[in-house]
């Protein structure tokens, strides 16, 4: 086959050329996977984040529901109780486009809010409830595990 | 006719609290002065849960289990007659309405 004129004038024009077109390759492909471990990384430490909220909240709840006679302390719990579940809830949300936590962190989130936030949670002169301490922790555990399970699969099959 | 009742406009964004003597956004009085007399006034009522800073279970269980727990409604009744709307973060606190529900018809 005759060499084309680009060719006669610069016979090396089809080695550059293949090798520039390594090089983007290689680097397109080095962007993608920087891309993907970044991704990974920020989603890891999302749901790290989301754990120990889990577990700040548990605390509020157990300092909460052993505190008696100190209303304002009450109230200040009460109220950071509320926040973190919201913020918890809120969290779980938005990373719900990325990796499924809603429908199968359901049941252990209704457990972990009933838990810290039910019975006479927010009444006046509500008696100590030294039971509750048990149910948050176990409730709080069972979620920390489901969100890490969660975030293992999602990982998993980031990796395929 | 649908009455909407949107909570975090019309009654508080930070409900909190069971009974009427816990504050003044409390589940009780939720019930009593808005659910009821929206439930008298219309034959379906929407509740848009969305906006709030969050809700407590005990609010939640005052406000929606004590309508099935004072007889005021059965839980077919409820289930036909009001409508949770909530997205994103307040998805949750509409199942949990719906457990409270199906418990305070359990009697649990």
């Amino acid at each position: 086959m005759a060499a084309s004129p680009a060719e006669t004038l610069f016979p090396e024009l089809g080695t550059i050329a293949g090798a520039a077109f390594g090089y983007i390759l290689g680097f397109a492909s080095q962007l993608v996977l920087e891309w993907l471990s970044s991704s990974r990384n920020q989603l890891s430490a999302r749901l790290d984040e989301l754990c120990a909220d889990v577990r700040t909240a548990a605390s509020a709840g157990c300092e909460y529901w052993l505190l008696e006679n100190d209303e304002d302390n009450l109230l200040l719990l009460s109220a950071q109780i509320v926040g973190l579940q919201h913020a918890i809830e809120g969290m779980i949300a938005h990373l719900n486009s990325r990796i499924e936590l809603d429908e199968s962190t359901s049941a252990e989130r209704l457990l972990f809010i009933e838990a810290l936030t039910g019975g006479k949670f927010q009444v006046v002169g509500r008696p100590l409830e030294r039971a509750r301490i048990m149910q948050i922790h176990a409730a709080a555990a069972a979620l920390i595990i489901l969100l890490k399970k969660c975030r293992d699969d999602a990982l998993r099959f980031q990796m395929r | 006719m649908t009455a909407v009742l949107n909570i975090a406009k019309e009654y508080s964004r930070a409900p909190a609290g069971r009974y009427r003597a816990d504050g003044p956004a409390t589940g009780e009085r939720f019930r009593e002065d808005f659910l009821k007399p929206a439930l008298e006034r219309s034959e379906y009522v929407e509740i848009i849960l969305n906006g709030t800073g969050g809700y407590g279970s005990s609010f939640l269980e005052e406000a929606f289990g004590g309508l099935i727990r004072d007889r005021y409604l059965t839980l077919p009744e409820f289930r036909r007659r009001i409508k949770l709307t909530a997205s994103g973060a307040h998805i949750i606190y509409k199942r949990a309405i719906e457990s409270h529900v199906e418990k305070a018809a359990g009697g649990k």
